[in-house]
Parts: C-alpha cells; sequence; structure tokens
C-alpha cells in the first residue's frame, strides 16, 4: 500500500502536526532525502544541534523520528511520508543505511492503526491538509510594537543582571560558609548544601552556576577514596573564578567574558548563533567519535555528539560538540548519528576562548557510515595533554576536553584501568564505567585513539589495535 | 607561593575548616576590599590542584600471554551475534547452538565483544577457546569463587562439597587433564 494525503491525514496526531509538517516540504530541510527496499528514509534539520533522522516504511506507514516530540507521528515523519505521497520530490536510490536496518531489525511488525478515543464532547475534528494551505496571516510588524518589545527586553536584560549579581553576592556567602566549615564537613553534606544554593541561584535567573553546583554532589559521589575533598576544592574554586570573571567581565577579554556570561547562565539561542556573521565558522568533514549521553537533575537528558575533523582547515578546531537537550520521559539516549559516521558539514562554533560546542549550519552531505581510520595528529598522550593544560590556562572552568593519544597502552593496577603513555610519564585513569569494556584493550599493546578528559577520568572513545578498531 | 607551600599551608586549613583550622596570615593580599581571603585562597588552591597531573601508579599488572590457535570470527558476524545474545526474551537454545558452532568451527569471539557477551561467555567459555577461558575465570565475581565452607583446594576427596559452578569447572578440567578415564 503507498502513502496517499488521505492516509497522512488519518495518521496525523492532530491539525498542529500537519501545519508544522507542510513548513518542511521543501527540499532544503532535508539534505539526505533517498528510498530503497519499500523504505524512504531523511535527515532533517530542527532544532536540534544534530538532524533528526527519520524513515518510513512505504508498505505499512511504520515510522520512527530521532526527534524527541511526544507526538507520533512527530511533524518530520509526516512530512516525509507527505513528500512522499506529492511525488514531486526527489528520493535518492540508495542502499539502505545501518541506522534503518538496525530500525527495521528492532520493529515488532506491521503497525495496526490505533484505536482513537472520543471523549464525551464527541469526536475530535479530523486534520486535513487542505486546511492547511490557508496562508497563515502575515501582519506587517508594527514599527511601535516591535519598539515596545525591544524595550521590554532590555527592561528585563537590566532586571535579570541586578538579579544575577544579587543571587553571585549570596554566592560569595555560602562559598565562605564552606570554607570555614571545611571540605571533608562540605562532602558529607554537598547534597543538602548545594541544593540550597543551587535553588537560590535559580531564583537569580543565574541558571548555569545552579546546574553547576546541582551536579556536583553526583560529581564527588562517584570519585573513590580520598578525592571527594579535593574535587570538591577544585569545582567550588572553578565557581568562584566564574563569579568573579563574571563581575569583572569589562577588564576581561571579550571571549573570556563571553565564556563568563554563559557559565552565569546567559545562554546563546540557536537562532543567535546562525544569525551571528562573526562566529567561527568551519566547512569540513566531520567524524562522529563519541556520543554520550547524561540524565541531569533538571529531567533533561543531555546528549553529546563528539566529531573530529577530517579535512584539513588550518588552524581550525579539530573537534567539535554538538550538545542536545532532551526529556528523559522521551527514553531518547543517542543524538541521530552514530559512532563512527562521517558528515560533511559547516559548523557553527559557539563564541568561546577554547571554541567547542557548535551547531550545524548547513549538511552538505548527510551522515554516511565510514571504516576509514580517524586523522589523529602525531602526538602522543603527553604532548595532548600539554595542550589541555594551556588551554586550561585560558579557560581556567574548561569542561571536559577531548585528548588524542598515538602509541599508548591500556594497563592495569589494581581494578582501574590507565591509558599510559608509552613515551612520557603519564597515565590517565580510565572513567569507572568503562572497567569491563575497556579491559580487552590491556594486553593488546599500543593503541591510537581519542577520548574525552574531564580532569578527573579519561573516556577512552576510539582505539585503533592491531586487533581492530574499539569504540566506547 | 607555590604549589608545594599551598599543600603544605593550605590545604589542611581547607580541609578542616577555617574556623577549626585558620589560615596562615598575609599568605595573599584579597584583589578587592569586599573579597573574602579565605575564598580567594580556595580559589588558588583549587586551580593548583586542577593543573597537578593525575598520579602515575608504581607498576602495573603485566597481562598474560594467553596462546589462542582459533581464528577470530569475522567482523561482519559481530553485530549479529552480538545481537542475538543480548536481545531481550532470547532462550538458551540459541546460545548453546552458536556455542557449539563456534566449538566445531574453531572460531572464537572477537576478543573486544567479550564485555557485551559476558553471560554467553561464562556459560560457554569451554567452547569458546583459551582467551575466552580466561576471561571467564577473570571476571568470576568473588561470591561465585568461594564461600567460607567451601574447600580451598578442589580434589577427589572435597570436590562434591564446592559449589556447583566449581564443581563443574573442576570436573571439565579433569576431562581435559584425563579424557580416557571414564569414571567422570
Amino acid at each position: 500500500m503507498s502513502l496517499t494525503l488521505e492516509r497522512i491525514e488519518a495518521l496525523a496526531p492532530d491539525q498542529a502536526s500537519l501545519g508544522a509538517a507542510r513548513k518542511l516540504l521543501k527540499p532544503s530541510s532535508w539534505p539526505t532525502l533517498a528510498e530503497g527496499e519499500g523504505l524512504v528514509w531523511g535527515e532533517c534539520q530542527g532544532s536540534g544541534a544534530t538532524p533528526y533522522r527519520v524513515v518510513v516504511s512505504e508498505a505499512d506507514a511504520g515510522y520512527k523520528c530521532t526527534c524527541p516530540s511526544r507526538k507520533f507521528p512527530c511533524k518530520h515523519a509526516l512530512a516525509l511520508m507527505w513528500m512522499r505521497a506529492d511525488r514531486s520530490f526527489a528520493f535518492a536510490t540508495a542502499t539502505v543505511p545501518d541506522w534503518v536496518k538496525d530500525w527495521l531489525s528492532r520493529r515488532r511488525g506491521k503497525s495496526t492503526p490505533a484505536a482513537k478515543t472520543e471523549d464525551e464532547t464527541g469526536p475530535k475534528p479530523r486534520p486535513s491538509i487542505r486546511l492547511t494551505e490557508i496562508p497563515e496571516a502575515r501582519a506587517d510588524a508594527d514599527r511601535k510594537a516591535e519598539q515596545r518589545a525591544a524595550a521590554a527586553r532590555e527592561r528585563n536584560r537590566l532586571e535579570r543582571e541586578t538579579a544575577v549579581l544579587a543571587g553571585l553576592d549570596d554566592l560569595d556567602t555560602w562559598l565562605a560558609d564552606q570554607v570555614q566549615q571545611g571540605m571533608a564537613n562540605f562532602v558529607a553534606q554537598a547534597a543538602q548544601r548545594c541544593r540550597a544554593i543551587a535553588q537560590r541561584l535559580v531564583d537569580a535567573k543565574a541558571s548555569g552556576l545552579a546546574g553547576r553546583l546541582d551536579a556536583l554532589p553526583t560529581r564527588l559521589f562517584t570519585l573513590p577514596g580520598p578525592a571527594p575533598p579535593l574535587a570538591a576544592i577544585r569545582e567550588l574554586a572553578q565557581v568562584h573564578l566564574i563569579s568573579q570573571a563574571y563581575r569583572r567581565s569589562l577588564e576581561l577579554p571579550e571571549l573570556l567574558a563571553t565564556d563568563a556570561r554563559q557559565a552565569v547562565g546567559w545562554s546563546v539561542t540557536r537562532d543567535t548563533l546562525l544569525n551571528d556573521s562573526e562566529a567561527l565558522r568551519v566547512a569540513a568533514k566531520w567524524r562522529i567519535f563519541a556520543v554520550l549521553s547524561e540524565a541531569q537533575p533538571d529531567r533533561l537528558r543531555k546528549v553529546e555528539t563528539w566529531l573530529w575533523r577530517q579535512s584539513s582547515a588550518d588552524g581550525k578546531p579539530h573537534c567539535a560538540v554538538l550538545i542536545d537537550f532532551v526529556p528523559i520521559s522521551t527514553g531518547t539516549a543517542t543524538g541521530g548519528y552514530l559512532v563512527g559516521d562521517q558528515i560533511d558539514a559547516e559548523l557553527s562554533f559557539y563564541r568561546s576562548t577554547i571554541p567547542l560546542r557548535a551547531q550545524v549550519t548547513t549538511l552538505k552531505r548527510g551522515a554516511e557510515q565510514s571504516s576509514e581510520p580517524l586523522t589523529l595528529p602525531n602526538e602522543v598522550l603527553s604532548a595532548s595533554y600539554a595542550e589541555y593544560e594551556r588551554a586550561l590556562a585560558q579557560l581556567p572552568w574548561l569542561g571536559t576536553i577531548p585528548l588524542t593519544f598515538r602509541s599508548a597502552s591500556v594497563r592495569r593496577h589494581g581494578e582501574q584501568l590507565y591509558l599510559h603513555d608509552d613515551q612520557g610519564p603519564l597515565s590517565l585513569p580510565l572513567h569507572t564505567s568503562q572497567t569491563s569494556h575497556a579491559l580487552p584493550l590491556a594486553g593488546v599493546g599500543r593503541v591510537d585513539g581519542i577520548g574525552l578528559w574531564n580532569g578527573y577520568e579519561f573516556t577512552l572513545a576510539w582505539a585503533e589495535t592491531r586487533l581492530g578498531r574499539w569504540l566506547h | 607561593m607555590n604549589s608545594t607551600s599551598l599543600h603544605a599551608k593550605v590545604l589542611p586549613s581547607l580541609l578542616a575548616g577555617t574556623s577549626r583550622n585558620p589560615l596562615p596570615g598575609t599568605l595573599i593580599r584579597p584583589s578587592s576590599s569586599s573579597s573574602d581571603v579565605a575564598v580567594e585562597i580556595l580559589s588558588l588552591m583549587g586551580q593548583a590542584l586542577r593543573f597537578e597531573r593525575p598520579s602515575t601508579p608504581d607498576s602495573f599488572i603485566v597481562e598474560p600471554e594467553i596462546k589462542d590457535e582459533r581464528m577470530i570470527v569475522a567482523d561482519t558476524l559481530r553485530r549479529p551475534v552480538i545481537r542475538l545474545l543480548t536481545a531481550k526474551n532470547v532462550t538458551e537454545h540459541p546460545a548453546r547452538a552458536l556455542a557449539r558452532t563456534f566449538d566445531r568451527l574453531r572460531l572464537r569471539p572477537h576478543p573486544f565483544d567479550l564485555p557485551l557477551i559476558d553471560a554467553f561467555v561464562r556459560s560457554n567459555a569451554e567452547k569458546l577457546g583459551p582467551t575466552a577461558q580466561h576471561w571467564a575465570d577473570r571476571q568470576k565475581p568473588d561470591a561465585e569463587t568461594q564461600s567460607y565452607f567451601d574447600p580451598g583446594e578442589l580434589d577427589e576427596s572435597t570436590w562434591v562439597q564446592a559449589s556447583v559452578s566449581r564443581r563443574v569447572v573442576y570436573l571439565e578440567q579433569r576431562r581435559r587433564d584425563d579424557p580416557d578415564d571414564d569414571s567422570r
């Protein structure tokens, strides 16, 4: 059974979904549109950092999309079906990629149309494609209304600045209390103490600092033995530095001041970044070398997609991270990309002293699985670590950063695994969650690869060994 | 002041609390009249700690070299095998059949896959070659290896007192050592 507009109307959860899907009916939103073996699939650049991957089975209108929407089917799946039904969009014939095969192998079987419930007020109006054709009212922007809105935004900004500074005063008092009582004591009561100050910082609209302090007890809890009190000193020191840098932002270099503002909680929207003509943009082939996800206390899951630049671009960042936040309740634990995928894309980097976080500006070629090795620099772990130290000197509250290595080895000391530089006196402890998964690497000899260093533990992401490739 | 003197003079106070163990006076000048010297010292100490390189252990375990002449399963089969063995509601029949096939074809799982199919390897270690056996032995949880009442060394007089898993391992070892003995 082929896809028809009537079928899509029947599948649509509501009229709004159809309206939203209509806005995606343009090839520019779909860098990849392909078909094969009774399936159509595509990649759609949505509001997330990574494009959403959508696949639809033509036979039974089964669908899957990587977006976090709670509507089923989502607008991306509806748009893909719609484009297919419309027959005026070109779908390239291609071999079925791994992520589509993966979905196929996990399907329970052909879907049956769900019985639609009707409440006591009677049946809901059926979504209609015709209704989406009503042109949207495009009222010319009222200049005065726009000026009023701009004035209101400025007023809100000033109010927020005042609130943040008041919050930082509270934070200083709190930090002084912690120093008085000692870090050993702090670690024992970290959860309650951090929760209290985090709530005050949320009220003061300093959400970045609040999040950092909210996550601190968990981080301390995962560290072994005598490490937590020392880690508490390190973490609280960073909080103090951010607070001081924010207050003195006029005295700092522009990029460092921007880092301080972002660390406090002034976020930069995707649209702002994409409209920033001075933002650093790098067009290249990028390889996905790690996808990490972490549940946050605010019931959001942070999904980090780490990319390594494969093609040359002198003086430009070698690495980028795309960060998505999805509600934990959606069950999504991965981004749109798989480790090993390669994309040809232009990335826009958020302004920073150490630019890492980015957004995909244009996707020239969608994700393709590649078996090629990463084009790693010819540097041993110690040299890479020295670069980390230089970056730390520039950005004192630097978080996770990728480190590459050549000719290193994975070694065991008791139950703890280390990435050991065979040519320099440096051993980085591997993340405890990798103790079992990375154990086969102990004894395979020299490895080249890349991983992520957070200042405490190294998360090995990719290793080329004599036994082949090892992935996180 | 360098990192060593920070450790010696400042760290004890920060750990115990400056109310109990006051910081030595005139360590640093506050950066502004309103800032708290103790918090600034915390900040300095924290940053100094961040620049300290992680300590390297004095020695590492020397990994044993395991002679395994079996061929590693082809790369194209690795993913299907993992999916088969880790699927939900999977029965033990495919796992047993797979283990027998590995044994018949003299194949072994890829070493990197061993953590992913750990349960399969533990149950069928003797059919998967020496590398898998070494993995299964090394990964045995403490509770499984020995209880308080378990005999230390198993022999013909004590093996019946051991746990079932130890008995199985003992009998398999005996069969390997002396395949002609029909008493077992």
